[in-house]
């Protein structure tokens, strides 16, 4: 990479919820104008990030007619798929071409309508990432996988199911005064706990919610916004294989491992400069395999460091501080925008909830289980 | 699905992998060149039909026409050539799906296209109970 630093110009927001009157290219031109609005940038280009729109909503080249109901004619215009971590992706593209060429802005945004589907097509669209030959032609779903890598977990450092539980009580404190959050509210470790069972150990409330949602970002060269600078410090994704049970050792997130070595490379800071930390906190053994590989914590300690209250939001470092997947939601394709546009504002000290000297945050974006990750990491200008 | 079924079915009913002919490394699904020595030189390798358990879970939540599964045991199995596989678990007690329990592969119905569509076979997993 050059010395080019690209900045977050401006964000938009839906909130994550069902939608039932309003569509796909609806959410995503209600959030694009949003970013578009704090920018003040008109962009040279538009990428669109999404994974269910031919299964949920029969559509394709939604790129251009987001762009033509944005009266934004005459541009590029394209989409990226990586099935969960699209919108991490598209950013990440966005970035290497700001770098690459002479385009001077982008605006990124990343949409998801799950709620037009009924239970079962939901179950099976949030399970489109993974083989169709091997794993959803035998009826073997997404969560089922998370509780096989869970289970794994639990065994192989001896804990219990009940103590992981305690990332679902962290991330609903978190999210009960932000807007856009899926939920509003905290449940007790209990509730949690004997909430229906969802796939064995997994409850329902260890489980990221369904919901649709919209996130948008404008990336650009030069900063025109009235807030303050926010630098993409770096860039980067890596991927595994995608079957996770065929991999020689199944706790090993490679591709998260890779990730972390050239995102602290590229940037140039330490892990302990990070102050905001989003992560693909889908379920929580996943989520606690994702922060020992980044290295926060020891393999085997990140519940306990929950516990100590080592990721609370007025700690050195916040996990979560919107909600995560699991309580903010997770809009497949729109989850890794929505990460960054949270560091953005809370950084720009203008989220839902004021944390004090937050200067660099990270946001991890992944597809299936580690298959594809995807890091960012966010600074304030100097 | 029907060309996709009919394109794997020898898979399906055989587990049939692959291995490479250079550093013979196996592995199901199927590879084109070896993850672990780069080699183009691979053939097919039917594996073999049993294993122990690495995992399981019992899942309450169905993809479209596998509702009458439910509830649903599904395992990680590390078949006996150290390959692993991922497989619904049928025939058998939930108290004895246990890690590091035997299994062995059976021929089942997979799914069936409504009351007079094609139907779909392929591999299924129980377990081998050992004799007290």
């Amino acid at each position: 990479m050059n010395n080019l630093t690209i900045k977050i110009s401006g964000t938009g927001l839906t909130k994550i919820t069902d939608h039932w009157s309003k569509s796909l290219v609806d959410l995503s031109v209600e959030s694009a104008k949003q970013a578009l609005s704090e920018s003040s940038i008109i962009p040279d280009m538009i990428i669109f990030a999404n994974t269910l729109s031919s299964y949920s909503s029969s559509q394709e080249n939604l790129s251009t007619i987001i762009s033509e109901k944005l009266g934004l004619s005459n541009i590029d215009s394209f989409k990226i798929e990586s099935s969960s971590c699209s919108g991490a992706m598209a950013v990440n593209i966005a970035n290497k071409l700001l770098h690459s060429d002479d385009i001077e802005s982008i605006l990124v945004i990343g949409s998801e309508k799950m709620t037009d589907l009924s239970p079962s097509e939901t179950i099976k669209a949030t399970t489109l990432g993974e083989s169709y030959e091997y794993t959803q032609f035998f009826g073997i779903t997404m969560n089922s996988l998370y509780a096989l890598f869970s289970r794994l977990y639990m065994e192989n450092y001896n804990i219990s199911s009940e103590e992981l539980s305690n990332f679902s009580v962290l991330s609903h404190n978190n999210s009960t005064s932000c807007k856009h959050a899926q939920f509003n509210r905290e449940f007790s470790l209990d509730s949690i706990n004997k909430s229906s069972i969802i796939s064995s150990p997994l409850t329902m409330l260890n489980c990221s919610p369904i919901g649709d949602g919209s996130a948008s970002v404008m990336l650009s060269k030069n900063n025109k916004s009235n807030f303050s600078d926010v630098d993409i410090l770096s860039s980067t994704s890596s991927n595994s294989s995608i079957n996770f049970y065929s991999r020689n050792n199944l706790l090993e997130f490679n591709s998260t491992a890779n990730c972390i070595t050239n995102s602290l490379e590229e940037s140039k800071i330490n892990l302990e400069d990070i102050g905001l930390l989003e992560i693909h906190d889908v379920v929580p053994a996943i989520t606690a395999n994702i922060i020992e590989t980044l290295g926060f914590s020891k393999p085997g300690s990140a519940i306990s460091d929950v516990i100590s209250g080592k990721y609370d939001l007025n700690s050195q470092i916040s996990l979560s501080s919107s909600g995560g997947l699991k309580a903010r939601g997770n809009p497949l394709s729109a989850t890794g925008i929505y990460q960054i546009a949270e560091v953005t504002r809370q950084l720009q000290n203008r989220s839902h909830i004021e944390l004090q000297n937050k200067k660099i945050g990270l946001c991890h974006n992944m597809s299936g289980i580690d298959a594809n990750s995807v890091i960012h990491i966010l600074g304030l200008s100097n | 699905m029907s060309v996709s079924y009919w394109r794997n079915r020898d898979r399906y009913f055989r587990i049939i992998g692959s291995i490479c002919n250079s550093c013979s490394y196996e592995s199901f699904p199927n590879f084109y060149t070896c993850p672990n020595c780069n080699s183009e030189d691979i053939s097919d390798k039917e594996m073999p039909n049993k294993g122990k358990l690495l995992s399981y879970t019992l899942s309450f939540e169905s993809m479209p026409g596998f509702e009458k599964e439910l509830p649903m045991s599904i395992g990680i199995i590390k078949l006996d050539n150290n390959v692993n596989i991922v497989s619904q678990i049928v025939d058998s007690d939930f108290e004895d799906i246990k890690i590091g329990a035997n299994v062995k592969a059976v021929f089942r119905k997979i799914l069936s296209e409504g009351d007079s569509g094609q139907i779909y076979y392929g591999y299924k997993f129980k377990i081998i109970k050992t004799k007290k």
